[in-house]
């Protein structure tokens, strides 16, 4: 009886609204959408490739041609550093649900272990990103010392490097707090419900 | 994409498109969020039609794409990366008011904004099931034991018999 109510009232839907698509133009609209949703992937992972490779190259260069010892040493650092961000980076995308063939809890599970992966890369972000950054860039800038300079121009780039290692901690704490952690909250909870009746 | 693949797509959709669309609406916030949420998933449909390996109907296999897909893109933060698709060849209808059955409609809305107030884990198994999958599929779509799903069928009706009785 309660079965036959809500289906029947479910069902009625078709009384009340309808899709109309035209079926010559849908596919051409599909895969150009399709198109589109690939090409801003690519552009992503450009974004990532071409940010490295300013930041790599940059400072291998200046590992030949600055001539301050400590920033020579600095510059090397700082290439071998900015492989490791992005070695980093992309193997805390490697759980990323991209397909949606396969069961509700089987996507819920993978989105869990990428909502956990990402948490992680933020919540240790200061450790592999902002302190060495802090310490590689302050070693570069203490290494034009050895040319005499006004302090002040140089206390002030020591102080604009620490603060936006300041800045970008504040912000993935934000964003664990505000993005990561509720929808991990959500998935395990959804997952506790799909499992708690599976015991 | 061949011709046949093609062909078995426009006619899954044509098949189907009401059953997805419902399952839609009970994941959107209103009918823009339907309508870009049934478009997301019929991309998602189209991009995985070559890998479908009917081990499952093709309907059954929409049906949890577009469950997945919906999941995943009420996430406000994610509307706002992901959603800039746009497909004019899609339109959903309103049918005039003077047309449908005004009780019908009423019963629908208060169904609809029941199952609302359900944790996305009970929505995507009363949709199904109101879909009048069988729990073999259910199960198939959900991930969930065939037993599981019956038990949280009965559960989810009595609730939202008493939602729906409560609003009348």
């Amino acid at each position: 009886m309660i079965d036959d109510v809500l289906v029947k009232i479910w069902q009625s839907s078709p009384n009340q609204e309808r899709v109309k698509f035209e079926k010559s133009r849908l596919i051409l609209d599909v895969q150009a959408s399709l198109d589109n949703v690939h090409k801003a992937v690519k552009y992503r992972d450009l974004l990532d490739i071409v940010s490295a490779g300013l930041v790599i190259p940059a400072f291998a260069f200046y590992v030949f041609f600055v001539p301050f010892t400590l920033s020579k040493i600095a510059s090397g650092c700082i290439a071998f550093w900015g492989v490791y961000v992005i070695i980093r980076i992309r193997r805390a995308k490697k759980n990323k649900t991209s397909s949606f063939t396969g069961t509700y809890l089987e996507y819920l599970h993978k989105s869990r272990a990428f909502l956990i992966d990402q948490k992680e890369l933020m919540d240790t972000v200061l450790y592999w990103a902002i302190i060495p950054m802090v310490i590689l860039i302050s070693m570069f800038l203490i290494g034009f010392w050895e040319r005499p300079g006004p302090v002040i121009n140089r206390v002030i780039a020591l102080c604009g490097n620490v603060v936006l290692g300041m800045v970008i901690y504040v912000m993935n704490k934000w964003a664990i707090k505000k993005q990561i952690m509720p929808r991990l909250e959500k998935v395990d909870a959804l997952i506790s419900v799909m499992e708690m009746e599976k015991e | 994409m061949n011709q046949r693949l093609e062909n078995t797509f426009l006619t899954a959709i044509e098949q189907n498109q009401q059953k997805l669309l419902r399952i839609c609406s009970v994941y959107a916030q209103d009918d823009d969020d339907k309508k870009d949420l049934f478009q997301e998933a019929l991309i998602h449909i189209w991009q995985s039609m070559p890998s479908f390996e009917e081990r499952s109907s093709l309907s059954t296999w929409m049906f949890r794409i577009t469950l997945n897909v919906c999941l995943r893109l009420q996430s406000k933060q994610l509307k706002k990366q992901e959603r800039f698709l746009k497909m004019d060849s899609i339109r959903i209808a309103h049918i005039a008011e003077e047309e449908t059955n005004v009780e019908e409609h009423e019963q629908l809305f208060k169904l609809r904004s029941c199952i609302k107030k359900l944790n996305d884990a009970d929505k995507a198994v009363i949709t199904l099931y109101l879909e009048e999958l069988p729990y073999s599929e259910i199960s198939g779509i959900t991930g969930l034991t065939e037993n599981n799903v019956a038990v949280k069928v009965k559960r989810i009706k009595d609730r939202l018999m008493n939602c729906i009785t409560d609003k009348i």
